[in-house]
């Protein structure tokens, strides 16, 4: 229990941080606190021995003048030793107290000659030091570690802020934002998650919207064709009336005009998804759109309408041609079908922009937006023909090409003017 | 003819099988990949017929299997809506045409009809063409009929060729968009029919007969008078 609780403490980032912290902090007192102390030691213990050697001196000279040992000081000790007793310095404590002595051998013409000096004042010097340290050292971990609780509550706190946000995000709580306050990196972080679920909240409303409007639209002519199909059973049952062929003919017809439909939304979504776009060419815009006006032309004509195409400096863009054929042609079916009878469609290229415009009604401006959205239902389009998928798949189109889509009103206010301004082609 | 087709779907498959022997064909029909492939290197047949998703071995698997065996028979796909892209993963294994689901029996007829053709004519192309009392000149792109030139323009020339040279074949819509116009997709339009009704303006029209016929809801043939 203890455990899992320290282990699931251990794995915060915060706390780790305020841990290595804490360490360093350690080792940084010791090293200064160690560093001075040894410093300081090594010093004194010179200071004495320079001392000792001195007196030794002194002491030879003062035996050699047959003036016997001297000592000025009750820390001071002389005296003679026997051979066992080593040459040079050394340190040893005296019996049954706390005190050191530094003593110096030297053998002299008189005997093995001992200096010794109490070196008690050094050894409370070193003491307080030593106290010092301590003191030292466990305020440092003390307040390191205050500091370093604090931090790390801090950030958790705000850590936690941005995990339940997105947490309820993943829920399916797409209007749910971190909204974190401050100025720092982890606000700015917020901020940008906050806006990825912004556009995913977009993206997917536009989503539930399309699909309904797919429902709506491949609903209407399934029952159409349920209440064919059931009705010419019905003749077929009861023998009241001969079935045509002219019935399951139009049935027929029906289901591929579905089949279209389905066809034309999986397009979309493949070449929303951005696939296509290495098989693009260098595509010279003049030839394609000679191209489609070959095609085109006696279909418009065949309507009683007029296409007038006029071209000036076309250039070669990069392109996938059969998504380009695809574009012009539903920009030319959608102003034969929306536009107005006997109207011309005028088709203009000038240098790598590409201009559709017709003489119907126009989309109004609030429409134009959704007019480029799957199977949308516009007021406007109640009545007739909705737009289908025709214009989007050019929206997607222009969208895989880099090429701006703008909406417009034609001539004098007539009509609807489509412009797709595909990037200029740059040589390599 | 002798077809084979590979096709798991309960009602699909039997369906297909039944219109292709009403048809005059004789058809094996097959549920698993692993059988068709078998049956497709032991036995000649004129054309496969092969769905892409079944169990065993897939459509795709057992074509690249025979063409890796040296068995050049004819195949074509067919693929569920879902799939755009298989168009090329078909041809690439050895396909010679694919079909979209749901697709119209008269379309899967016509395109084993072209293929059994394709593969008995074998590109002995010239650059002349005549079907009937009507020639074209390939290289001149030029047009006569019973003599008299027939001004036509390129896309029109272009459909008359694929007529003349699928002379009592049925050509489909979608065919005539994909041969003619290159297009794969379906323009809501009547682009074919225009295209047609302005063909026949200049070569029917003028000489008072039908050369070609509307077969409805499936496409057009060609039948010139012997």
């Amino acid at each position: 229990m203890f455990l899992s609780r320290l282990h699931r403490l251990l794995r915060l980032s915060a706390v780790r941080q305020a841990l290595g912290f804490l360490l360093l902090f350690t080792a940084i007192s010791i090293v200064a606190w160690g560093g001075t102390f040894f410093l300081v030691s090594r010093d004194m213990q010179r200071t004495v021995d320079a001392r000792l050697l001195d007196r030794m001196e002194a002491t030879i000279a003062s035996l050699d003048a047959g003036l016997g040992l001297v000592v000025s000081d009750s820390d001071e000790l002389a005296g003679f030793v026997d051979d066992t007793v080593r040459e040079g310095f050394r340190t040893e404590d005296i019996k049954g107290g706390s005190d050191e002595v530094r003593y110096l051998v030297r053998p002299t013409s008189h005997g093995r000659l001992q200096l010794g000096e109490n070196t008690e004042r050094q050894e409370e010097l070193r003491d307080i030091l030593a106290g010092g340290m301590q003191i030292s050292l466990a305020a440092t971990i003390f307040l390191t570690s205050l500091l370093g609780l604090w931090i790390a509550r801090r950030s958790q706190d705000r850590l936690n802020v941005v995990s339940s946000g997105l947490a309820k995000v993943a829920q399916g709580d797409l209007g749910a934002r971190i909204a974190l306050s401050g100025n720092d990196d982890l606000s700015l972080l917020a901020d940008r998650i906050d806006g990825t679920t912004a556009r995913l909240e977009t993206v997917v409303t536009q989503m539930r919207v399309q699909s309904s409007n797919i429902a709506h639209d491949l609903r209407t002519p399934l029952a159409r064709l349920r209440a064919q199909l059931e009705t010419n059973l019905l003749a077929l049952l009861e023998q009241d009336r001969p079935v045509e062929a002219e019935d399951l003919e139009s049935a027929l017809e029906q289901i591929d005009r579905l089949t279209g439909t389905f066809e034309a939304l999986l397009r979309l979504a493949r070449i929303e998804s951005g696939a296509g776009r290495d098989a693009f060419q260098t595509v010279h815009l003049k030839n394609l759109v000679a191209e489609v006006v070959d095609t085109y032309g006696p279909v418009v004509e065949e309507a009683g309408q007029t296409l007038d195409v006029a071209m000036q400096d076309a250039t070669s863009i990069l392109s996938d041609p059969e998504m380009l054929v695809q574009l012009l042609a539903n920009l030319i079916q959608n102003a034969l079908r929306h536009g107005a009878a006997q109207q011309t469609i005028s088709i203009r290229l000038h240098g790598p922009r590409l201009i559709v415009t017709d003489q119907g009604p126009g989309i109004p401006f609030e429409e134009r937006e959704n007019v480029l959205q799957p199977l949308h239902q516009g007021e406007a389009t109640r009545q007739g023909e909705g737009y289908g998928v025709g214009l989007s798949l050019v929206r997607a189109i222009s969208e895989l090409h880099g090429a701006e889509l703008s909406l417009s009103d034609g001539p004098n206010g007539r009509g609807l003017r489509v412009t797709v301004n595909f990037p200029k082609l740059t040589k390599l | 003819m002798r077809l084979l087709v590979l096709e798991d779907d309960q009602s699909l498959g039997p369906w297909t099988e039944k219109g292709l022997r009403e048809a005059g064909h004789v058809v094996d029909l097959f549920t698993d990949g692993k059988d068709a492939l078998i049956a497709a290197m032991g036995q000649d047949y004129n054309v496969l017929v092969l769905d892409r998703m079944v169990p065993g071995l897939d459509g795709l698997s057992v074509l690249r299997a025979l063409r890796e065996a040296k068995v050049t028979t004819p195949a074509i796909f067919l693929t569920a809506l879902g799939e755009v892209d298989d168009r090329v993963a078909g041809l690439r294994a050895g396909g010679d045409d694919y079909l979209v689901k749901p697709f119209a029996f008269s379309e899967l007829l016509a395109r084993i009809e072209v293929l059994v053709r394709r593969g008995g004519l074998s590109e002995e192309q010239s650059s002349i063409v005549t079907a009937g009392d009507i020639t074209i000149n390939l290289h001149k792109r030029s047009c006569t009929r019973k003599g008299q030139p027939v001004d036509l323009n390129p896309k029109e020339f272009l459909l008359l060729e694929v007529f003349l040279q699928s002379k009592g074949r049925v050509q489909t819509r979608t065919m005539l968009l994909e041969r003619v116009w290159d297009m794969n997709f379906d323009p809501t339009t009547s682009v074919v029919e225009t295209h047609i009704s302005r063909l026949r303006r200049k070569i029917e029209k003028p000489f008072g007969d039908t050369v070609i016929r509307n077969i409805r809801g499936t496409g057009y043939v060609f039948e010139p008078a012997a």
